[in-house]
């Protein structure tokens, strides 16, 4: 049942050719931060930074114009005999697989082509980070969808949690920093930045990179407290908490909902 | 048999259904009637676990059937508003829904043939006329021969050959044995067609009975009319 939903599902997200548009984005940028710098380390930052400001983003709008669009299926799918669960668990994992494939090919295969005998495992945890963050942020798409019936208010809140995520959190945070700046900090900021998937995400990818003028505040005292690799593996457990609990909760709110 | 026991839905503050209690007959149709917002299709859907009751029970064979969802596999259902998956034609909706229920759908062709479907098969939903879309929604709740059908205005927008087809059809289907329940704002069809009738009125049953216990004489537009007349009285008093 499962998998007969899950194909049908992905072969409707195939149809709707955005998830094409977006995987050939990614690739024109790739390919052209290769030709026109050809510089290794700079096509990095610029893969981090798509992962970190562009993919949030195409997440979001992603998974909640699908779950709209998709709603013209609720009626037929739900009353049959189905439980609401698999039909939650089914799209779920079809928008993360298409969505996640159209990041990996359209920017992680120029990388990983020309970086097999190069910086292979840095470029790999970067598209890895990038594919938890379209996980978490799908999860969110779904928890923003589903609590939300109108159309054009689920996308005002997509855009405002992205914006929240990478700019005005950011803000606060420097904001309380400099009001506090005679108290220890440190642990307060851990637990602060841990409750932005986008700062975790910059965090693991830095700590990797080892690039301290990205690291930020909260990167430097990781690598202080913990050092680069347990670093890295608190805040991939961090972010995948990012993942698994929006899911919980969004499909909560479906498995309860009227239709 | 299908019994609604004390149920009662809230939108918010607006009470849809108010501690309802009925019962639909095996072997029989049911109708339910009621002005457009009585609750009608909110009733079905709680049936159907599509919408949640605040309160209440409903029973199928005196099985609860709350939060449930294997019990779904022996009922046919016809939305009111075809909400359709509009890029697909109807021959894939029906192949997706048949794969998915894994039972056969042995009255399908047939029925196309009878509703007079088979032109309109390869066409997306989108392209298609609304009578032409509830004649697939007619084919999807029929098509596999359940023991329950719950049909949500099923003759709405049907032109009237193929309005008659259906009726004929939910004829033969209830002299199988089945129980069926459906709404209709066509009287004549309610005439023709139910054994039970069921009102609803601002949330409350206001008549659920036989339909000889309805109409005494007359017909059943007279009869109904006294019924609101009557609670408009009492409601005055
Ligand atoms: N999802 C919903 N949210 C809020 N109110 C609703 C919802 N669905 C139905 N209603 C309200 O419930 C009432 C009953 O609707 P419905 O069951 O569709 O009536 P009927 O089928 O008898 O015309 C209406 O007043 C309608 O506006
Ligand atoms: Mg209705």
């Amino acid at each position: 049942m499962t998998k007969i939903l899950l194909i049908q599902e992905i072969n409707d997200l195939l149809k709707s050719r955005w998830i094409i548009a977006y995987a050939i984005l990614f690739f024109i940028l790739i390919e052209s931060l290769y030709w026109f710098s050809g510089d290794v380390s700079k096509v990095l930052v610029s893969l981090t930074n798509i992962v970190l400001i562009v993919l949030p983003l195409i997440s979001l709008l992603f998974g909640i114009q699908h779950i709209y669009n998709r709603s013209e299926f609720n009626e037929i799918l739900l009353s049959q005999p189905i439980p609401r669960k698999i039909i939650f668990v089914a799209s779920y994992l079809a928008t993360t697989i298409v969505l996640s494939s159209a990041f990996i090919l359209g920017s992680g295969l120029p990388i990983l082509l020309r970086e097999i005998n190069g910086e292979l495992i840095i470029s790999m945890t970067i598209l890895f980070t990038g594919v938890f963050i379209s996980c978490s942020f799908l999860a969110l798409a779904y928890l923003i969808a589903f609590s939300q019936n109108d159309k054009a208010k689920g996308f005002g809140i997509g855009l405002i949690l992205w914006a929240v995520f990478l700019i005005v959190y950011d803000g606060i945070f420097m904001l309380i920093l400099y009001s506090f700046r005679d108290y220890p900090l440190e642990i307060p900021a851990i637990v602060f930045n841990s409750l932005n998937p986008i700062n975790l995400a910059r965090i693991i990818i830095t700590l990797k990179l080892d690039l301290s003028a990205m690291m930020g505040y909260t990167g430097a005292i990781y690598k202080k407290y913990f050092g680069s690799t347990i670093g890295i593996i608190i805040s991939t457990s961090i972010l995948f908490l990012w993942i698994a609990i929006p899911y919980y909760l969004a499909r909560r709110i479906f498995v309860n909902k009227d239709f | 048999m299908i019994k609604v026991l004390k149920i009662s839905k809230k939108y918010g503050k607006k009470i849809v259904l108010n501690k309802i209690d009925l019962e639909f007959q095996k072997g029989a149709i049911n109708a339910l009637l009621g002005h457009n917002g009585s609750g009608k299709t909110t009733l079905l859907k709680i049936i159907l676990n599509l919408v949640r009751p605040t309160n209440g029970d409903v029973q199928i064979n005196n099985q609860s059937i709350l939060n449930k969802w294997e019990y779904r596999k022996d009922i046919g259902y016809m939305a009111q508003i075809a909400n359709f998956p509009e890029n697909l034609t109807p021959i894939k909706l029906f192949d997706l829904i048949t794969k998915l229920r894994n039972a056969q759908p042995i009255n399908r062709d047939e029925l196309i043939k009878q509703l007079n479907l088979s032109s309109e098969l390869e066409k997306p939903l989108k392209n298609l006329s609304g009578g032409t879309k509830q004649k697939v929604n007619a084919v999807l709740a029929l098509m596999f021969d359940l023991p329950i059908l719950i049909l949500d205005e099923p003759t709405a927008g049907l032109d009237p050959v193929a309005s008659r087809t259906l009726k004929k059809l939910l004829l033969i289907e209830k002299n199988k044995g089945k129980t069926i329940i459906l709404t209709s704002h066509i009287l004549s069809d309610i005439e023709q067609l139910s054994d039970f009738i069921h009102i609803l009125n601002d949330g409350n049953v206001i008549f659920s009975g036989s339909k000889e216990k309805l109409i005494t004489n007359g017909n059943l537009e007279k009869a109904i009319s006294k019924l609101f007349l009557n609670i408009k009285n009492k409601q005055n008093d």
